[in-house]
């Protein structure tokens, strides 16, 4: 193995500059992506349920319309996991205490909200071929964000752990309830 | 290793005092044996085909319900809904459609998980349970059938053939709530059944109310009502009450703490449903999804 400060040997002639094989260079495209959420809290027992999301992504040219929408959908479905429900748990020696789906809990069909999408075409600069960039992960980055945002706004403080269970945002609404009282400024908000 | 299909009652319980155990949806019996809760039996013997278990029949005392009646049916069945609703919110809450589709009444109360849904609204309807073995048939009130987590006064070698409710008094119903975090194939983290009879005034004749999930059986708790008024001040006694007599546990699902705070809310939702359905108001089974409790829209 070679060791000190020489000049590396140049890269192979296609990777130049960082360009793939079709001459496109990977990441000169950023995508964007925006979600709103419409969650209800039920202030009693900390339970919150996504009613509605509206998901903006800027992809680029959607090259597979259905494969994208079905990306975002499900993207979305799996963020809303990570928000509330879903997380693994471990004993003091390492050990999984909820290795199946029936303690781990996944979103159902049943919890799945309204899904808006829109796409934002084309995507500007530095897109790939016909104008296309990347979907992939971008659809579950923004929702569990944005889930956090809605429920701080019903309890008044953001929950700072994931999943936000109903357990933790009870006692998250309730050390407000109390520091407002111990502070003079009384009640619920 | 034996299976067999029974056609009639006696086949059933002449299996079982051959050792079988019975096994109507499997929803309980197959889960846990696949979680290492218990090994599947031996010999098992399928009642999901007798007639005689699958009926609801009605007449002027009130309505027995065949062990094998569904969930699926039960929540949708006009007798139940009009008559016992607590029960039909009970059972449409069970696992998913898939569940309720096989899981069976009978399953759901023999099975002794204290977690079972259908068990609270029968205790406060106070039915009774009818056990049959090839020595004969007894019956015992539901309140006497659980004797611990997943343990029943019932022998290895009694079926569970059927369910009885008495008819309604006028001007009085039940409902049943619980805690959930999602809207399918979930287990009540807590739960609570309210049965409400209001005197022609509007004040609380009698009243019963059952705790799903908060102690080693389903339990009823006594609170003093009666004379009362079904307001506010009703409603904080019974989720007092309810609060201070669980004796929840800890465990993946919630902290006892959290448990014995939401039982509370819990119980003075299913008795404040109860008390709206005795009055006359239409709230459609099952209560979770109709007045948004828990997960629900």
């Amino acid at each position: 193995m070679a060791t000190g400060s020489e000049t590396p040997a140049p890269y192979p002639e296609l990777a130049t500059n960082c360009v793939g094989d079709q001459g496109v260079a990977a990441w000169a495209g950023p995508q964007f992506s925006c979600h709103a959420v419409h969650v209800r809290v039920d202030r009693e027992t900390g339970v919150a349920r996504v009613l509605d999301v509206s998901a903006a992504h800027d992809s680029g040219t959607i090259l597979n319309p259905l494969g994208a929408l079905g990306q975002i959908e499900g993207g979305i479905t799996m963020g809303i996991g990570q928000a509330l429900s879903e997380g693994t748990r471990y004993d003091d020696t390492g050990r999984q205490l909820n290795p199946g789906l029936l303690e781990y809990k996944l979103q159902t069909a049943a919890d799945t909200p309204t899904v808006r999408t829109c796409f934002i075409e084309p995507g500007g600069e530095g897109a790939g071929p016909r104008g296309a960039k990347g979907l992939a992960e971008a659809p579950n980055v923004a929702t569990a964000a944005a889930i956090s945002n809605a429920i701080a706004q019903v309890i008044g403080q953001p929950v700072r752990q994931l999943p936000m269970t109903a357990e933790r945002v009870w006692l998250t609404a309730n050390e407000l309830l109390h520091s407002e009282i111990s502070n003079g400024t009384g009640g619920e908000s | 290793m034996s299976f067999l299909i029974a056609r009639s009652i006696d086949d059933a319980v002449a299996a079982m005092a051959q050792g079988a155990r019975p096994v109507a949806g499997g929803s309980d019996l197959v889960v846990g044996a696949r979680h290492g809760v218990d090994s599947l039996p031996d010999d098992l013997v399928a009642i999901d085909r007798i007639r005689e278990l699958a009926q609801i029949e009605v007449n002027t005392d009130g309505c027995a319900i065949g062990a094998g009646v569904t969930h699926a049916r039960l929540m949708v069945d006009e007798t139940i809904v009009r008559r016992y609703p607590g029960l039909a919110d009970a059972a449409a809450l069970v696992g998913s459609p898939a569940t309720r589709n096989v899981g069976t009444v009978g399953g759901n109360i023999m099975n002794g998980s204290p977690a079972m849904d259908t068990g609270a609204p029968l205790l406060v309807l106070e039915a009774t349970v009818e056990l049959r073995s090839e020595v004969g048939t007894r019956t015992l009130p539901i309140a006497g059938l659980w004797t611990g987590p997943r343990h029943t006064a019932a022998s290895a070698t009694e079926l569970c053939t059927s369910i009885f409710l008495s008819t309604p008094r006028d001007r009085s119903s039940s409902a049943y709530v619980r805690l959930e975090y999602r809207r399918a194939m979930e287990i009540a983290v807590v739960g609570a059944a309210a049965s409400v009879q209001l005197n022609d005034d509007g004040t609380i004749a009698a009243t019963k109310i059952a705790l799903t999930a908060v102690a080693p059986t389903v339990v009823a708790i006594s609170v003093d009502l009666i004379g009362r008024p079904a307001d506010e001040q009703a409603l904080a006694m019974v989720a007092a009450a309810a609060s201070d007599q669980a004796t929840p546990i800890s465990d993946l699902r919630a902290s006892d703490h959290y448990r014995r705070h939401t039982i509370g809310v819990m119980a003075k939702r299913a008795f404040d449903a109860a008390a709206r359905r005795a009055q006359g108001e239409h709230i459609a089974v099952p209560v979770n999804r109709t007045l948004g409790i828990g997960a629900s829209s």
